[in-house]
């Protein structure tokens, strides 16, 4: 059973295993590697909440913590307000409804643990992107005590967007080739599901590591649920990344609205079609290699809209050889 | 969290650290002579300086041994730390010990 926008093939889902789970009523599937949003788009919904004042709909715009607007509630396994749908890792049996900008607190006792922990380093990296994997590497090479962190389920960053290449082979294939250099060279911390969200005098980093939230239901009593990392570091990496920025005009905050690099992770992370149609609205290069792996997908894009004065020559060519209209 | 450079331990967290006040005021030698402004002026008046200032610390979850150090009060930065009984380093003009 697959869901209509789902592809055959592509991204980092395991096809092979349903997970059901239940938004605002309704019991859909999705599989592991999913994010709640991901899965909702797989299943068509591109609706997830409404503003607090004007009730104004309100869908999915990115695919990362970036997200400003699919604010979920979580009501099963244990209720959690204000969470994105694009941070929730999705699991087998999750309820969860969107939000008008207001959650509800859990009335009962919460059951799960929380613990932290201290650790001391020489290089702190944020963010396990393809700089920041550099980054650890070389210094992991050194000799130097490494820790890093990363917000995501998996390393690679805005590489698990892409089908780029690094060092003639696919992206996904030298991701996982440096972080298993990183886990087995000893003193080095790689922490996935960690957001690093503050820094402080002398190297002093707190992060916030997500340790059972992805289980779900089959989360263990007796693992800590989150985990407070109190990091000393000399020197600290901030590799982030960046992130796209939303055209302004009017009405774009209405579902169905994505950020071109949003869906081109969509596409390749989870293999889901965000849409069967689209218009590709831009500043700059970045969204051609969107609308044209969208288009070789099977979106229809009938055109693309270039706020320059000249859209590129070559970029827009192959747009018209798959019948775009720039 | 800042660090500060314990003396003896070396390079702790500040919340195992006491502060104590102005370092260098010392008890009267003769203190049933003063008249109650001299004893005013000793028990409750201190230095004020935006800049550095040497005071005393205590690595109360520590070595537990005091020691003073040069703090500047306009940045918290911790310049110069040095043991009971030496005397206060001599800065130059960029506020580094000279």
């Amino acid at each position: 059973m697959t869901a209509t926008f789902r592809l055959p093939t592509g991204g980092t889902i395991d096809r092979d295993t349903a997970l059901h789970f239940t938004f605002n009523g309704r019991t859909l599937v999705g599989h592991p590697g999913d994010t709640l949003a991901s899965a909702l788009l797989a299943n068509g919904v591109h609706e997830v909440g409404s503003s607090i004042k004007y009730g104004r709909p309100r869908g999915i715009v990115a695919a990362g913590s970036e997200d400003p607007t699919s604010l979920v509630q979580i009501e099963a396994p244990f209720p959690e307000p204000m969470l994105l749908a694009t941070t929730v890792e999705l699991y087998d049996g999750l309820v969860a409804r969107g939000l008008s900008g207001q959650g509800r607190l859990a009335s009962e006792p919460d059951p799960a643990r929380y613990d932290a922990k201290h650790v001391h380093c020489d290089v702190l990296v944020v963010g396990a992107g393809p700089a920041g994997l550099v980054a650890a590497l070389t210094a992991a090479r050194s000799g130097a005590r490494v820790v890093l962190v990363d917000e995501q389920n998996q390393a690679g960053g805005a590489l698990l967007g892409t089908e780029d290449y690094l060092d003639l082979r696919p992206a996904a294939e030298w991701i996982a080739d440096v972080v298993a250099e990183l886990k087995s060279t000893p003193g080095v911390l790689v922490l996935e599901r960690t957001a690093a969200f503050g820094a402080y005098q002398d190297g002093f980093v707190l992060a916030l590591q997500k340790r059972t939230d992805h289980l779900g239901f089959a989360a263990p009593a007796d693992v800590a649920r989150q985990r407070v990392w109190r990091i000393r570091t000399k020197q600290t990496v901030v590799a982030t990344g960046a992130h796209e920025r939303p055209v302004v005009f009017a009405d774009n905050d209405r579902p169905g609205i994505m950020l071109a690099s949003s869906a081109r992770t969509y596409l390749h992370r989870y293999g889901v079609l965000p849409g069967t149609r689209a218009v590709v609205f831009t500043t700059n290069d970045s969204a051609y290699s969107a609308a044209i792996e969208l288009a070789e997908s099977g979106v229809d894009i009938p055109l693309i809209v270039d706020a320059r004065r000249d859209a590129p020559e070559s970029l827009a060519a192959e747009c018209a050889d798959r019948k775009s209209v720039v | 969290m800042q660090l500060i450079p314990c003396p003896w331990c070396g390079p702790r967290e500040e919340l195992e650290f006491h502060y104590g006040g102005q370092a260098h005021v010392s008890y009267p030698e003769d203190p049933a002579a003063l008249s109650d402004e001299e004893w005013a002026q000793y028990v409750f008046f201190r230095d004020n300086p935006s800049g550095p200032f040497a005071e005393r610390w205590s690595h109360g979850a520590g070595c537990r041994r005091w020691f003073n150090a040069v703090r500047d009060t306009r940045t918290h930065d911790l310049l110069a730390v040095y043991r009971i009984g030496e005397p206060v380093p001599a800065l130059n003009e960029k506020g580094q010990v000279a």
